[in-house]
């Protein structure tokens, strides 16, 4: 029972432990030299832009996200990033901040670092990801995320993803109080989400529910209600490129959806269903398009995009025991 | 099917917006439980000369894989955002502003 591998911790308790952080961060720098880092951010961004649809519907539902299939895909990303970062992600509990979310440790000067510079076209500055370091370069993703960087480099696909890091690491907190297009909000930003936010998500049942998609009903969707407000917002708070299909850019990305992914296993462990996996996902077979036609990709033994036979498919992943980690 | 072409620019960029008449929110009523003959073409929209794909929420909002965790009320939103957020379009508002100081 006890051959967990990797054991995620609150990142405020990696914070008060000199050593654990900064093995985290030069884990993730290790990562980012040899080139898989990037690989990660491509993949998000190749993902986004896989559209899931029939012709005349209405949705925004790609191949990891506003569907069924946005918990477990993020659940198998975290694992294989997990698995070559060789250390455990913490998850980053923003409940916590949301009194005073600027003054998180999160954003000290030798973790996270803090916002971007408004006078520097919002680049993080201070901190191992920050510009000061030199160590963070980004990589931009176009429409179907594929990487962009000069015309010469898109021509010739044999070129290293390396090569089209040439970026900075961004953030924008709260720009939506200055930004009246902000997020289809009216230019209000609820702000970080709050306990209440996840609580509501975590009385929700089932786990989905037709259309399968962004405009599932909250009240009957956990998936949705998670995605939508929770999970969202978080990215919507923080910006910059957490706001893009490369949000993976932001180290932030990970921790971020660490806290997501141990929220599904708390609504997994609910005492109405934990010993009813059947209750995690719907059965193979009945996530359908309104034509009644399967939606191929978010059903329970679907392998996913983009990795196929080569990850686990959705329905070995629901127990996240199987993955080798666990929420301290 | 009708298609009307919208031209604007934001901070020096071109944005231009082709909307299909049947997709217009005060049309969305004929949308869906159209049997065979249903077709949609939606909207495009061109930024700089790059064509970005559009998607439309079943709440009358569009999104894009750029911008993948908001929605906005219409095309033009959509499009100054990503002039606003996305870097390889930000970096050019920056020297169009160059350009026009000089």
């Amino acid at each position: 029972m006890s051959d967990e591998i990797f054991v995620r911790k609150n990142v405020r308790k990696i914070l008060k432990d000199e050593k654990e952080k900064s093995e985290l961060i030069k884990a993730f720098i290790r990562l980012k030299e040899t080139g898989k880092y990037d690989r990660y951010v491509i993949w998000h961004a190749q993902t986004m832009g896989t559209m899931v649809q029939i012709t005349g519907e209405d949705t925004r539902r790609n191949a990891a996200h506003w569907g069924p299939i946005f918990l477990p895909w993020h659940r198998e990303f975290l694992h294989k990033f997990e698995l070559d970062l060789g250390v455990a992600l913490p998850y980053w509990d923003w409940t916590e901040d949301v009194l005073n979310p600027m003054a998180s440790p999160i954003w000290r000067d030798d973790f996270m670092g803090g916002n971007g510079n408004p006078a520097n076209d919002y680049v993080v500055f201070k901190g191992p990801f920050g510009s000061e370091q030199l160590k963070w370069p980004t990589i931009e993703a176009n429409d179907y995320g594929n990487p962009v960087g000069n015309t010469e480099l898109n021509a010739n696909p044999n070129i290293p993803l390396s090569d089209y890091t040439n970026g900075s690491l961004t953030r924008f907190f709260t720009l939506c109080y200055l930004e009246p297009r902000c997020a289809g909000t009216g230019g209000v930003n609820p702000g970080l989400p709050k306990s209440i936010d996840v609580d509501n998500a975590l009385a929700t049942s089932p786990y989905d529910s037709s259309p399968w998609d962004d405009s599932s009903s909250q009240s009957q969707s956990f998936r949705m209600r998670l995605e939508n407000r929770p999970h969202g917002g978080v990215h919507i708070w923080v910006g910059g490129h957490m706001l893009t299909n490369t949000s993976p850019n932001d180290p932030l990305f990970f921790l971020h959806h660490s806290n997501i992914d141990r929220i599904w296993v708390e609504w997994q462990n609910d005492i109405s269903r934990r010993t009813e996996p059947q209750k995690w996902y719907p059965p193979h077979g009945t996530i359908t398009f309104p034509d009644g036609s399967i939606i191929h990709g978010h059903n329970r033994n679907d392998h996913m995009t983009p990795w196929g036979t080569n990850g686990n498919n959705i329905e070995m992943v629901l127990n996240h025991h199987n993955l080798k980690y666990k929420y301290e | 099917m009708i298609m009307t072409r919208q031209r604007e620019l934001y901070k020096g960029i071109e944005i231009i917006i082709e909307t299909d008449e049947m997709d217009k929110p005060e049309a969305s009523g004929s949308h869906g439980h159209g049997g065979g003959g249903h077709h949609h073409v939606g909207s495009e929209l061109t930024i700089d000369g790059e064509k970005i794909h559009v998607m439309k929420t079943k709440d009358k909002l569009y999104g894009s894989h750029y911008l993948p965790y908001t929605a906005y009320p219409s095309i033009s939103d959509l499009a100054k955002n990503i002039i606003d957020i996305i870097p390889h379009f930000r970096h050019k508002t920056k020297t169009d502003q160059n350009r026009r100081s000089e």
